[in-house]
């Protein structure tokens, strides 16, 4: 699979404090990455040196281009929402279309305007009138109208209502993912995205404590759901984590076959938010 | 290539212009038609054009006299003294109208002490102050307009890399195929051309409607306007020296332009005191350990300043006098203003945030 970014020892320090320390990463083209981990784990920083936007130690490779000196022509091929309401306020929803389309070469003004035509947001309104989901989706849809190969979502859907969170991703799957184009979201709303990606990685403390498949995760991965005296039996075996349930307790197993746990309790594939929960060390999931 | 260069600077500059669509659109035209307002009010109800009145009274005056009077001026030679007396007498006959004839060159030396002036009518590069044109009336309400168009290019300045990064609107202009260094070329020239082009547009609107207005008012006293009104604007100088005297001062101005923009790029508060507090507290330490005034000096002149023409804010109103110009100084200003530009690029890049 063509690598669309490489990335090796990358850190970047503030002071004393490593945002990102020594991260090594590599995504391939078509891949629905989701970077998991809690409030300053490092997942902004990590983000802004892909998008050139920070100065780091290390290397970054682009598509080709090292985003720390061209960072100008690599967003003709990349996109991201760095954050919720960002788009300025002063303008109107026609002004900021006049200005993507005259600034970038690959973006489609029509198939903006029909993302539009289905919402409230209207072309002579301010982005100051209007709410924060319609901003999200205004900033969405002129997103998707770029022909970007790489797409970067930095907690795209903070602060919105779970019905906008969820038109959100499904958007962004049916109108926007076509198998070849590769994004990246950041998010603690695991449980929203985890259906639509194709990896995962979880960050803590600026390094990354885990990155796999979701195919991978399938198979290295076992919750094992134990009741009544077998809950001993399967504390017994090592585990990466474990909760309670009613009546007993939930364990994730690393490297086990899920046949040999099998006569201890029910079998399943751990959910992604579990699997962080139990991989971070039981810190909090925010969200 | 290049026309999606253009097409991409064009929608920069149209950015810029909507964001500060109130200071740098509606402030000018907003200024000239109030000015407009006025003298036409003046002109229809108190038959004068405020101090433009007294201008246009004394052409008239002047034409009147041509046929009329001798004006003998007799300057007191008296030591220190202000006091001038003057006397108009009436002859019989008609005058000599080579008198009259304010292309030739005539002398006026009063008693100023110890500095003797000399000013010759007529002479080159000075061509406005023809006596009995009007130019100099036109050029008050240019000069005003310039000093409006100062006051808004340092607010523009002082905020135009500082909001975004206040409303975090920064991370959406940089999510757009747009290089820093486009960012702050793009907003300099706006600061160093367009606005002024927008002003100095708005300026000779403001001029036009000035001399129609006078041209109303000579009408009204039953004078003929064409002769007393156009007759003693020269349009085309006029413009020229307007534009041209621009373009110098530009020039003069960019590193000041330049310190501004950086000052918006680094300030994480107040833009206006991160650009004058460094500059004071130099010129301060510079007095008191050094006992010099270069800062002061190499500030002061690259600030609006006089050129000898009579312009009451300083701007090079008449046109450029290249030959008088200091270039050693404007060179090391704009070597000042490119370093400038350079750092402000560079913060641009990478600190960004508040």
């Amino acid at each position: 699979m063509k690598k669309i970014v490489t990335a090796s020892g990358v850190t970047r320090a503030f002071g004393q404090v490593r945002a990102v320390d020594h991260v090594d990463l590599e995504i391939g083209a078509g891949a629905v990455l989701g970077l998991i981990g809690p409030n300053g784990a490092g997942k902004t920083t990590l983000l802004r040196t892909l998008l050139g936007l920070t100065d780091f130690d290390g290397k970054v490779d682009v598509m080709g281009s090292d985003p720390r000196t061209e960072r100008a022509s690599l967003m003709e091929r990349v996109s991201f929402i760095a954050d919720t309401a960002v788009l300025p306020r002063w303008m109107r929803v026609d002004q900021l279309i006049d200005y993507v389309s005259g600034t970038h070469p690959r973006f489609d003004r029509e198939l903006a305007e029909n993302f539009l035509r289905s919402t409230e947001v209207t072309p002579r309104r301010r982005i100051r009138q209007l709410s924060k989901g319609m901003m999200v989706q205004l900033h969405l849809a002129l997103v998707m109208a770029i022909d970007a190969r790489l797409l970067v979502l930095d907690e795209p859907t903070l602060g919105l209502d779970i019905l906008f969170r969820k038109r959100f991703f499904e958007q962004l799957l049916n109108d926007y993912f076509d198998g070849e184009r590769t994004i990246i979201i950041s998010t603690h709303q695991v449980e929203e995205v985890q259906n639509i990606l194709t990896e995962v990685m979880f960050m803590n403390h600026g390094q990354v404590v885990l990155h796999k498949s979701m195919s991978a995760i399938e198979q290295e991965f076992v919750e094992l759901h134990a009741v009544g005296e077998a809950v001993a039996r399967a504390e017994s075996i090592p585990h990466v984590g474990k909760r309670t349930i009613l009546g007993g307790k939930a364990l994730i197993y690393e490297g086990i076959a899920a046949e040999s746990l099998a006569p201890l309790g029910e079998i399943h594939t751990p959910s992604v938010s579990d699997l962080f929960v139990a991989k971070v060390g039981g810190e909090t999931v925010h969200g | 290539m290049a026309n999606q260069q253009s097409h991409q600077l064009h929608t920069l500059v149209q950015r810029e212009v909507q964001e500060y669509r109130n200071s740098l659109v509606w402030t000018p035209l907003t200024i000239a038609a109030t000015l407009a307002f006025v003298m036409l009010l003046s002109v229809l109800f108190a038959n004068r054009i405020s101090a433009m009145g007294d201008v246009i009274m004394r052409v008239i005056m002047e034409d009147h006299a041509v046929h009329e009077v001798n004006i003998t001026i007799n300057v007191d030679e008296e030591e220190r003294s202000v006091q001038r007396s003057y006397r108009i007498e009436r002859e019989e006959g008609l005058s000599d109208e080579r008198e009259w004839d304010f292309s030739r060159g005539w002398t006026f030396k009063p008693d100023t002490g110890s500095t003797e002036v000399e000013v010759v009518a007529g002479s080159a590069g000075n061509e406005d102050e023809v006596a009995g044109s009007l130019n100099p009336l036109l050029n008050m309400v240019h000069n005003f307009m310039l000093m409006v168009l100062l006051l808004v290019s340092a607010n523009y300045l002082l905020g135009c890399l500082f909001n975004d990064r206040r409303d975090r609107s920064i991370l959406f202009w940089k999510s757009m195929p747009v290089s820093e260094w486009q960012e702050v070329a793009c907003k300099f020239m706006v600061a160093m051309l367009v606005a002024p082009a927008i002003f100095i547009a708005a300026s000779a609107l403001a001029q036009v409607v000035s001399a129609l207005l006078a041209m109303l008012l000579v009408w009204r006293m039953d004078k003929d306007p064409f002769e007393l009104v156009l007759g003693h604007i020269q349009f085309g100088s006029l413009l020229f020296n307007q534009v041209t005297g621009w373009l110098l001062t530009a020039l003069w101005l960019a590193p000041v332009y330049a310190w501004l923009l950086l000052a918006s790029a680094v300030a994480r508060r107040s833009p206006f005191m991160v650009a004058v507090a460094p500059v004071i507290g130099l010129f301060v330490l510079e007095r008191l350990f050094l006992g010099t005034e270069y800062v002061g000096a190499a500030v002061a002149s690259h600030l609006p300043h006089g050129n000898g023409g009579g312009s009451g804010v300083g701007f090079y109103m008449h046109g450029p006098d290249w030959a008088s110009q200091d270039l050693a100084g404007l060179g090391l200003g704009l070597l000042f203003a490119a370093a400038a530009l350079w750092v402000t690029v560079y913060l641009r890049r990478y600190r960004f945030e508040l």
